[in-house]
């Protein structure tokens, strides 16, 4: 069974546990294999949080706008989020981490970037100037 | 710059003699919205050992209040740590970020951060990241207690 749903959430961090709730649930109903339902929900959080920290530099916290689509069924896991932030935030530019490094030297900016990489089969990013940035993340059962 | 909250997380920290809510605006409404990004922390001492007994989540909303608290204990001159994550459902790079932090200020000082028992969603986070590396994660809070005291002498 395929599992739609469409939220509108504000840059709130306050917002990130519904957006777990709802992507839990989908993989609960559509079929998804169970066992990567942890990590695809850590994947969206990390993602929604860099959307939220960096798309909205001069937006107080509840007045910048996200659109989440998420799209499951038993084969393949698709959330976009689109949003209308003045700054584009793109993960694929992000350093490439070396973990090891980064946790020996006691620094933690760029875990979220390494989480999404390391657990999503396929990160896309569109800009476009003076429209809106758009985030697509898949991830295969198999 | 991470985006500040628009509400305070409901965090309570209590002692053995004392509860605190740092939110006690909060509506039932809020309540029940945030029931999946709360996050308590009790604190109690052995010894020179402070121990954090974490539960809800720990994510990119609740780290900040985490942060605070974890400064005020350590610029009180706390530097020894057992954080008990048994009950911790969720935890976020934000929260690993608190942590790692912590571990890497104390243990200039001959402190350390040790960890214990963290629950399956907890684990998996560490595991991905590797973080074997840089703490100490046991079994049970008397194995943590136990490596403390070498610490600590």
């Amino acid at each position: 069974m395929t599992f739609e749903r469409n939220i509108v959430i504000s840059n709130d961090t306050a917002e990130l546990a519904m957006v777990r709730d709802s992507v839990r649930e989908g993989i609960e109903s559509s079929g998804f294999p169970l066992k990567l339902c942890n990590r695809v929900t850590i994947a969206v959080d990390e993602a929604i949080t860099n959307v939220i920290e960096h798309a909205f530099p001069d937006v107080p916290a509840g007045k910048g706008k996200i659109d989440v689509v998420i799209r499951i069924d038993a084969k393949r896991f698709r959330i976009e989020m689109v949003d209308d932030g003045m700054l584009h935030f793109d993960p694929r530019k992000c350093d490439t981490v070396d973990i090891e490094q980064h946790v020996s030297s006691g620094r933690d900016s760029g875990l979220g970037v390494f989480l999404m990489r390391r657990i999503m089969d396929e990160v896309e990013y569109a800009f476009r100037k003076g429209g809106r940035n758009r985030l697509v993340m898949v991830k295969y059962a198999d | 710059m991470r985006a500040q909250p628009s509400r305070v997380t409901r965090i309570l920290i209590s002692s053995s003699n004392q509860t605190i809510t740092l939110d006690p605006s909060t509506s039932a409404r809020d309540d029940e919205r945030q029931m999946s990004s709360s996050l308590n922390i009790h604190q109690r001492n052995d010894g020179s050992v402070v121990i954090l007994h974490l539960s809800g989540t720990l994510d990119g909303h609740t780290f900040v209040e985490m942060e605070r608290a974890m400064k005020e204990l350590v610029a009180a001159g706390n530097k020894i740590f057992v954080v008990e994550l048994s009950e911790l459902t969720y935890i976020a790079s934000a929260g690993v970020g608190v942590f790692i932090n912590v571990q890497q200020t104390v243990s200039e000082h001959g402190g350390g951060l040790l960890l214990v028992d963290p629950s399956p969603v907890v684990k998996e986070v560490f595991d991905i990241l590797g973080l074997q590396a840089l703490f100490q994660i046991h079994s049970s809070t008397e194995h943590a207690l136990a490596a403390a005291e070498r610490l600590d002498g």
